[in-house]
C-alpha cells in the first residue's frame, strides 16, 4: 500500500529547506508542542490529503509566512499528525482543491487557528469534507466556433439573483481548452452564474489583452448579469451541458484630423492616441481601487500627411483622442492638444478634431546641491504636470520627461494654461526612488510653495530648481495588529514629502516606496531634510503565489509571458486590505530617524459607495462542523 | 515602476520567441519573389531616406481551414537600446476574411506577432519565417490548430491528484533537432478527475512534467504540491523523462503520470562583486534595477528556475527552492536601467540529496558596443519603389559557442530584450549588457539591395616614416569577431553597407533523397575575397531542395554542398576552415557570377555522390 512508504507520518520539515537566513531563528527556538487531527471525506477516513500548519506570529510578509509553513499528509485512518512544533499561534489548513471543507468561510480560506504553548499537544483539529460540484458545458461563438483558452468566472448568487462571496477553489483558475470545453470544479452546493470572458472595464494594457473580440457572456448567452440564467448545483453533482454562446464585440471607427488651434493647419505625424471615458463606476466584483475616470486605449499611429487618422476597432462607448505627448517631435513638444471626446453607440464617429494649442513654457536652471559632477545633471528629467485652469480635463500635459543641458537649463514647453507642479526625475532609473529629490524651487529669487501658474502661451523664465540626492533616511518597523497577513499579501511601505518641495507640492512623483524585509522593517534611504508622511499598508491578495519562474512580472527582464499567470479568480491584482497606517515624521541633514507603525487589519477601508463591496457572507455552505479543540496540557 | 514599463516588457517576451530562431539561419533568406532589376551605377551619395515616413503593414493570416479572423495582432517596432516609447507598439484585430491592416506606422523593422488561442504559427523548418517587415509591406500568416497533449496525473495508489500544475517543455523539433526549451509553466492543470490537457502545441517532441518547476518554494502556496519537485513523464525526474511527440493539429493521449511527491533541495549562497548599479544611483530592487538567479539543468541546457534577490543592507543572499537532484548551473545577473549591468560567470552545481549552500556569485560588470551604419551609395544603385531607411536593418551581436558542440543558441541571452538592435535614423546603434566572451555581428537587413560591405574597428595608428604619413589601422571585425572583456565599453565599431545586392534562388537535383540537413555554401572566387567572411554565405534546404541567398556583393560565387550540423558561421570564421572549405569548392568548380542587384531565380544545383 502507498503509505507504506514514507508518506504517512512523515513531517515536512519544509521550515528546514524554505527558511532564509533573517527567520532562521524561529526554528532554533524549543520544539516540543504538537498538533493532530483527522480528515474525513463525509464519513470516510481521507488519506493522503495534504494539512498545512502556518505560523500566524511575527510574520509581517508574505515571505516570511511561506517560510513559517509546515505540511503534513494523512494517514490511511485520515490522521495527521504536527510534531517538534515550538509554541506559538498557528493555523490549520486542508489542502484539498476539489474537496470542501464544510464549515464557515473564515474556516476554508484562513484555516482553523490553533495556539500552541511549549510541549502541549493539541488534538482533534478535524475536518470533514465533501467532494465539491462541477459544472462543465461548452463555449462557442455565435458562428459555432468553440472559443479557447477563455477565462470561466463562477459567481455565487443568492436565491434573489445577488451575488454573494464565494471562496473558489484556491490556486485553480477555470479556462476553456482547445474544444471549448470548460470544467469547473470545488463548488459548494448553491446556485451560480457561470460567464465567460472579462468584464468590459477592465484596465489591462492594451494589445496585450487577451481576447477583446467578445463580450463577456454569461450562460446561456446573456451580456448582462441581470438576464443570466442561474445554474444550480447540489451537492458533489455533476451539472452538464452549461453552454455559453458568446456575442462578439461589434466595433467601429473613429476617424477626424489634427489641426492648429490657431490657423486651422492640418499638422501631419504626430502619433494619435485614445482613451476609454468610464461613465458610471465598474459593475460588481471588481477591484475597489479608486476607478480611474480615463483608461489609456493605446495609440492609433501618425497623423497623415492632411492630419488625418483614422482609429479602428472601438467597442460601443465613451471615448477621447489626443496628441500624444512625444519630447523627440518638435510638434508635440511646444504643443498641446484639446482632445476631443466621442461617444460611439451605433454608428462610427467621424469629423473629430484635435485641436493642437501652441502651448506655454518654462525656462530656468537647475542646481543641484552638494555634488560638483556635471554628469549628474545629464540624468535629470524634469517633469510638468499641469491642472488645467480652464477645467476641460486630460488637455494638461502629464507628458515626457524633458531633459537637462549639461550647465543646468532646461526648457518645459507645450504646456496648457493652469497650475504646474514641477517634478524631478532621473532617467533610466526604472528602479525603486533614486534618491534624487527638490529641495524648493524659485522664481526670480521667491520661493514658490505651490506651483507655477501660467496663461495660455506665456514664455515664463528665471525658474530655478533646486535639487539633492539625499543623505538622510527613515527607518522603522511596521507591526500588524488585528489579524495576519494571509498568502499573498505583503506590506508596502511608501515615505512622502508633506512640506514646502516648491511646486511638487506631494503631486505624483513624490512617492518613495522601502523595501520591507521579513521583520516588518524597512528603510528609506537617501532622503533628503523635510517632513515626510509614512504610511504602511498590506497590499495584495490572490495573484501573487508561485515560486517558479516568472515570479513579478516587473522584475528583472526574465518576465512572465501573458498567459503564463494563474488564471484569477475576479481578484483585483492590487487590493487594499486595511486602512493604511500613517505617521509623519522630521528627517533632519544626514539623519537617521525612526518609526514605528501599528497597522490594523481589523480595520476595514470604507469602499467607494458603489454597494456592491462583498460583505462578509458565508456563501452556501453550512455550519462549523469542526470539533472544538480539546487541549491536553 | 510605470504601467507601461510592466507591458512593454511582457511585449518584450512575446517577441522574443519568433527572434529565437530567426537567428539560428546567419543568412537572412527572403521568401519573396523578387524582380531582376538593371544595374545603374551612380556616384552621387544620397542618404538613405524613405520617401513617405508613414505607412502601412498589411496581412492576412490563413490556416488550414481558410482565414483567420479574429487573430489578435501586435506590430512592435525594433529600435535602438529597445527605447520603446510607452505609444510604440500596436494592436489590432483580423476581419472576418482575416486580413488585417496596420496605418499610420513610422519607417522600423515591425516585428508582427499573431497570437490566436489554441493556434501556432506555421514554420516550414528551412526558411526564416519573416516576422519583421517594413512598412509598405505585406505578410502573409500561416497558423494551424496547435497539437494536444492529454492524460491524467496519478498518485502511486493510482488516484487523481487535482489541480497540479501540468507543463511542457520543447525539446526537439518535427525534424528532431534540438529546439528551444521553450516552456508553458503555469497555465494548464488537472481538474477534479485529475485530466490534463495541453493544447496550442507546435509539433515536435516535449517533455511532460506533473507539479510547479522550482517547487514554490518561497510562494508557499496553497497548493498541496508545493515544495515538490516535477515529476516528468512517466514517473521520472527531468533526466529519465521521456519525450513525447505531438503534431500540430493532432492529439497524444494517455500520457498519464505517476506523481511522486519528491521533496526538492535548494541552492543558496551570497552575491558579490558589483552588486552595486555605479551610473544609476537606484539601488538594486525587484523593479528593473535588481539581481536574479537563474538555475538551469546543466544537460539540457535550459532555465529551470529563476528567483529576484531583494538588496537589502549588507551583501545580497540569494536562494532557489525545489530543486530536484541533478546538476545545474547557476548565473546571477544585475539588469540596470543604466548602461552597467554585470553578470556571473555561471557556477556548476551538484545536487544530490541535500542543499547546496555556499554557492557564491560575483558578478562583473558587463561589455557593451557602440556602432555607427554607414551607407555606400556610389557603388550601385537598384530600382527600388521605396528606399531603405536604417531603422529597417536588424543586427545582433551574437556569442560565439565556447563548448562548440552545438549550434544550440544562448537562450538566455537572446531573450533579452536589448540583443536585437535596429539603428537610429542617423546610423547609432548600441549593444548592451554583454558578457565576456567572442562577439560576431549578424544582421537581418529588411532591404533586399543592401549587403554588408565591412565589419571594422579602428586600431592603433601606424606611425608616420619619412615616406608615408601617418595611417590609421582597421581590424576586419567580420573575420576576427569581437573579443569583449568585463566592463569593456567599445566605441567606433562601423558596419558599411552599400546598395546592388544580388540574390539567389534555387533548387538541389539529385537522384536520391536529400539529407536533411544539407547545408548550401556560397565562396567567393576572386583570391582576394579568400578572406573576406562576408563573401561566404551558407544556407539550409527547405524539404524539396529549394535553397535561397540574399544580400550578396555582386561577384563570382562558387556553389558547394555539405552535410553538417555544426556551426557554419564559426567555420567560416576560422582561417583553416575557411580554407578547406574554398578548396572544397573551387574543387566542385560550380560558378555563379553575379550582377549587381540581379536575382537569380529557379537555379539548379545537381547534387554529385
Amino acid at each position: 500500500m502507498h503509505f507504506g512508504r514514507i508518506h504517512s507520518l512523515i513531517l515536512l520539515l519544509c521550515a528546514a529547506t524554505i527558511v532564509s537566513a533573517q527567520t532562521q531563528t524561529q526554528s532554533s527556538l524549543p520544539a516540543t508542542a504538537s498538533v493532530t487531527g483527522q480528515i474525513k471525506i463525509g464519513e470516510t477516513p481521507a488519506r493522503g490529503v495534504s494539512v498545512a500548519l502556518m505560523t500566524a506570529d511575527r510574520r509581517t510578509t508574505p515571505d516570511a509566512q511561506a517560510s513559517a509553513q509546515t505540511r503534513a499528509t494523512t494517514d490511511a485512518d485520515g490522521r495527521y499528525k504536527f510534531a517538534n512544533i515550538a509554541a506559538g499561534n498557528f493555523r490549520v489548513t486542508v489542502l484539498s482543491p476539489g474537496y470542501i471543507v464544510f464549515g464557515n468561510s473564515e474556516l476554508v480560506r484562513n484555516g482553523q487557528q490553533v495556539t500552541l504553548k511549549d510541549g502541549e499537544a493539541v488534538e482533534r483539529i478535524d475536518f470533514t469534507m465533501t467532494r465539491g460540484g462541477v459544472i462543465t458545458g461548452k463555449v462557442t461563438s455565435n458562428t459555432n466556433r468553440p472559443i479557447i483558452g477563455e477565462p470561466i468566472t463562477i459567481a455565487a448568487v443568492d436565491d434573489s439573483g445577488q451575488q454573494v462571496q464565494f471562496n473558489a477553489p484556491e490556486g485553480v483558475g477555470f479556462r476553456t481548452d482547445d474544444r471549448g470545453n470548460y470544467r469547473a470544479y470545488g463548488l459548494p452546493p448553491g446556485k451560480y452564474l457561470v460567464s465567460a470572458g472579462r468584464g468590459d472595464n477592465r484596465g489591462g494594457p492594451p494589445g496585450l489583452t487577451a481576447n477583446r473580440t467578445y463580450q463577456r457572456t454569461f450562460h446561456p448567452e446573456a451580456t448582462e448579469e441581470s438576464t443570466a440564467t442561474p445554474i444550480t448545483v447540489e451537492a458533489g453533482k455533476e451539472v452538464t451541458e452549461v453552454d455559453i454562446r458568446m456575442a462578439s464585440v461589434e466595433t467601429f471607427a473613429a476617424a477626424g484630423r489634427v489641426v492648429e488651434a490657431e490657423t486651422g493647419k492640418p499638422i501631419a505625424g504626430v502619433l494619435i492616441a485614445h482613451n476609454t471615458v468610464r461613465s458610471g463606476g465598474g459593475r460588481g466584483g471588481q477591484a475597489q481601487m479608486p476607478q480611474m475616470p480615463q483608461t489609456p486605449g493605446g495609440t492609433d499611429g501618425m497623423s497623415g500627411t492632411e492630419g488625418e487618422f483614422r482609429i479602428e476597432g472601438l467597442a460601443r462607448g465613451k471615448y477621447s483622442v489626443y496628441v500624444a505627448q512625444d519630447a523627440q517631435n518638435p510638434l508635440t513638444s511646444e504643443y498641446y492638444s484639446e482632445p476631443a471626446t466621442f461617444e460611439i453607440a451605433t454608428t462610427d464617429a467621424i469629423g473629430l478634431e484635435i485641436k493642437l494649442q501652441r502651448g506655454a513654457s518654462i525656462n530656468g536652471l537647475v542646481v543641484l546641491d552638494g555634488a560638483t559632477d556635471p554628469n549628474l545633471l545629464a540624468n535629470v528629467r524634469i517633469n510638468a504636470a499641469v491642472r488645467s485652469s480652464g477645467g476641460g480635463g486630460g488637455g494638461g500635459r502629464g507628458g515626457n520627461p524633458t531633459s537637462v543641458a549639461p550647465n543646468g537649463m532646461f526648457r518645459v514647453a507645450g504646456l496648457a494654461p493652469g497650475r504646474v507642479s514641477l517634478n524631478v526625475s532621473e532617467a533610466n532609473n526604472q528602479g525603486p526612488f533614486s534618491g534624487l529629490q527638490i529641495l524648493r524651487i524659485e522664481k526670480d529669487s521667491a520661493e514658490l510653495q505651490s506651483g507655477l501658474e501660467v496663461t495660455a502661451g506665456e514664455q515664463v523664465a528665471g525658474v530655478r530648481i533646486f535639487v539633492a540626492y539625499g543623505t538622510s533616511s527613515i527607518r522603522g518597523v511596521v507591526r500588524v495588529e488585528g489579524g495576519t497577513l494571509t498568502q499573498g499579501m505583503r506590506l508596502m511601505v511608501t515615505a512622502r514629502r508633506t512640506d514646502g518641495a516648491g511646486g511638487s507640492g506631494g503631486r505624483g512623483g513624490g512617492m518613495m516606496p522601502a523595501q520591507v524585509d521579513g521583520q516588518g522593517q524597512f528603510q528609506i534611504e537617501r532622503l533628503v531634510p523635510g517632513t515626510y508622511e509614512v504610511s504602511a499598508q498590506a497590499m495584495g491578495g490572490g495573484g501573487f503565489g508561485g515560486g517558479g519562474i516568472g515570479i513579478g512580472i516587473g522584475g528583472g527582464r526574465g518576465g512572465q509571458q501573458p498567459g503564463q499567470q494563474q488564471p484569477g479568480q475576479q481578484q483585483p491584482a492590487q487590493q487594499m486590505r486595511a486602512v493604511p497606517a500613517m505617521q509623519t515624521v522630521i528627517v533632519g541633514n544626514n539623519a537617521t530617524q525612526s518609526v514605528t507603525l501599528t497597522l490594523n487589519l481589523a480595520a476595514q477601508p470604507t469602499v467607494n459607495s458603489q454597494g456592491n463591496q462583498p460583505g462578509n457572507r458565508q456563501g452556501g455552505q453550512q455550519g462549523n462542523a469542526t470539533n472544538p479543540p480539546r487541549r491536553r496540557p | 515602476m510605470s504601467y507601461w514599463n510592466v507591458a512593454l516588457r511582457a511585449a518584450g517576451i512575446v517577441v522574443s520567441l519568433p527572434l529565437l530562431w530567426l537567428f539560428g539561419l546567419a543568412v537572412a533568406i527572403q521568401a519573396q519573389e523578387a524582380k531582376p532589376a538593371a544595374a545603374k551605377v551612380e556616384t552621387k551619395t544620397t542618404e538613405a531616406e524613405p520617401n513617405s515616413p508613414y505607412g502601412a503593414i498589411t496581412g492576412r493570416v490563413i490556416s488550414e481551414d481558410g482565414p483567420l479572423p479574429f487573430v489578435s495582432i501586435t506590430v512592435l517596432p525594433v529600435s535602438l537600446n529597445n527605447q520603446m516609447r510607452g505609444n510604440a507598439f500596436r494592436n489590432v484585430t483580423t476581419d472576418a476574411e482575416g486580413n488585417f491592416k496596420v496605418d499610420g506606422l513610422r519607417a522600423a523593422a515591425w516585428n508582427v506577432i499573431p497570437t490566436a488561442q489554441g493556434y501556432v504559427v506555421e514554420t516550414t523548418n528551412d526558411e526564416a519565417s519573416q516576422s519583421f517587415y517594413r512598412i509598405g509591406e505585406s505578410a502573409t500568416i500561416r497558423m494551424s490548430k496547435g497539437g494536444v497533449i492529454t492524460g491524467r496525473v496519478l498518485n502511486t495508489a493510482g488516484e487523481p491528484l487535482i489541480a497540479v500544475p501540468v507543463s511542457v517543455q520543447y525539446v526537439r523539433d518535427a525534424q528532431g533537432r534540438p529546439g528551444s526549451g521553450g516552456a508553458n509553466t503555469g497555465f494548464f492543470q488537472t481538474d477534479d478527475r485529475g485530466v490534463y490537457r495541453i493544447y496550442g502545441l507546435s509539433s515536435g517532441s516535449y517533455v511532460v512534467s506533473a507539479g510547479r518547476t522550482g517547487g514554490g518554494g518561497g510562494g508557499g502556496g496553497r497548493s498541496p504540491y508545493d515544495g515538490d519537485v516535477p515529476t516528468y513523464f512517466p514517473a521520472a525526474t527531468r533526466d529519465t523523462a521521456v519525450e513525447v511527440s505531438v503534431s500540430s493539429s493532432g492529439e497524444t493521449g494517455g500520457i498519464d503520470i505517476q506523481y511522486r511527491g519528491d521533496k526538492g533541495r535548494a541552492i543558496s549562497g551570497k552575491i558579490t562583486g558589483a552588486v552595486t548599479d555605479t551610473t544609476n544611483r537606484g539601488f538594486g530592487g525587484p523593479g528593473g534595477g535588481g539581481i536574479s538567479v537563474t538555475l538551469k539543468h546543466a544537460a539540457t541546457d535550459t532555465v529551470f528556475n529563476r528567483t529576484f534577490v531583494m538588496s537589502r543592507s549588507g551583501t545580497p543572499t540569494y536562494a532557489l527552492y525545489g530543486v530536484p537532484d541533478g546538476e545545474y548551473e547557476v548565473t546571477a545577473e544585475r539588469n540596470s536601467p543604466g548602461d552597467s549591468d554585470a553578470a556571473s560567470p555561471p557556477r556548476r552545481v551538484m545536487v544530490s540529496g541535500r542543499d547546496a549552500t555556499g554557492i557564491d556569485l560575483t558578478l562583473m560588470p558587463m561589455a557593451s558596443v557602440a556602432a555607427k551604419l554607414q551607407l555606400e551609395t556610389e557603388l550601385a544603385k537598384c530600382e527600388v519603389k521605396r528606399k531603405a531607411a536604417f531603422e529597417e536593418q536588424l543586427f545582433i551581436l551574437q556569442p560565439e559557442e565556447t563548448n562548440g558542440t552545438t549550434t544550440r543558441q544562448n537562450t538566455r541571452r537572446m531573450i533579452r530584450d536589448n540583443s536585437l538592435v535596429a539603428p537610429e535614423r542617423t546610423g547609432e546603434m548600441n549593444f548592451r549588457n554583454l558578457n565576456v566572451g567572442r562577439y560576431h555581428l549578424s544582421a537581418k537587413l529588411l532591404d533586399d539591395n543592401w549587403y554588408i560591405r565591412s565589419i571594422t574597428l579602428p586600431g592603433a595608428l601606424i606611425k608616420a616614416t619619412a615616406k608615408t604619413p601617418a595611417k590609421p589601422t582597421t581590424t576586419d571585425v567580420a573575420r576576427n569577431g569581437l573579443n569583449l572583456k568585463s566592463g569593456d565599453k567599445i566605441t567606433g565599431l562601423t558596419v558599411k553597407v552599400a546598395e546592388g545586392a544580388a540574390a539567389v534562388k534555387g533548387q538541389i537535383k539529385a537522384d536520391e533523397p536529400l539529407p536533411p540537413i544539407l547545408r548550401v555554401y556560397l565562396v567567393p572566387v576572386e583570391k582576394e575575397r579568400a578572406d573576406d567572411v562576408l563573401r561566404y554565405s551558407f544556407t539550409g534546404i527547405s524539404t524539396d531542395g529549394t535553397f535561397s541567398f540574399g544580400h550578396l556583393a555582386p561577384g563570382k560565387y562558387w556553389l558547394t554542398t555539405r552535410v553538417e550540423i555544426d556551426d557554419a558561421q564559426k567555420k567560416i570564421g576560422d582561417t583553416a576552415e575557411r580554407a578547406k572549405l574554398r578548396r572544397e569548392a573551387e574543387a566542385a568548380n560550380v560558378v555563379v557570377e553575379l550582377q549587381a542587384c540581379q536575382r537569380l531565380t529557379n537555379y539548379e544545383l545537381r547534387l554529385k555522390k
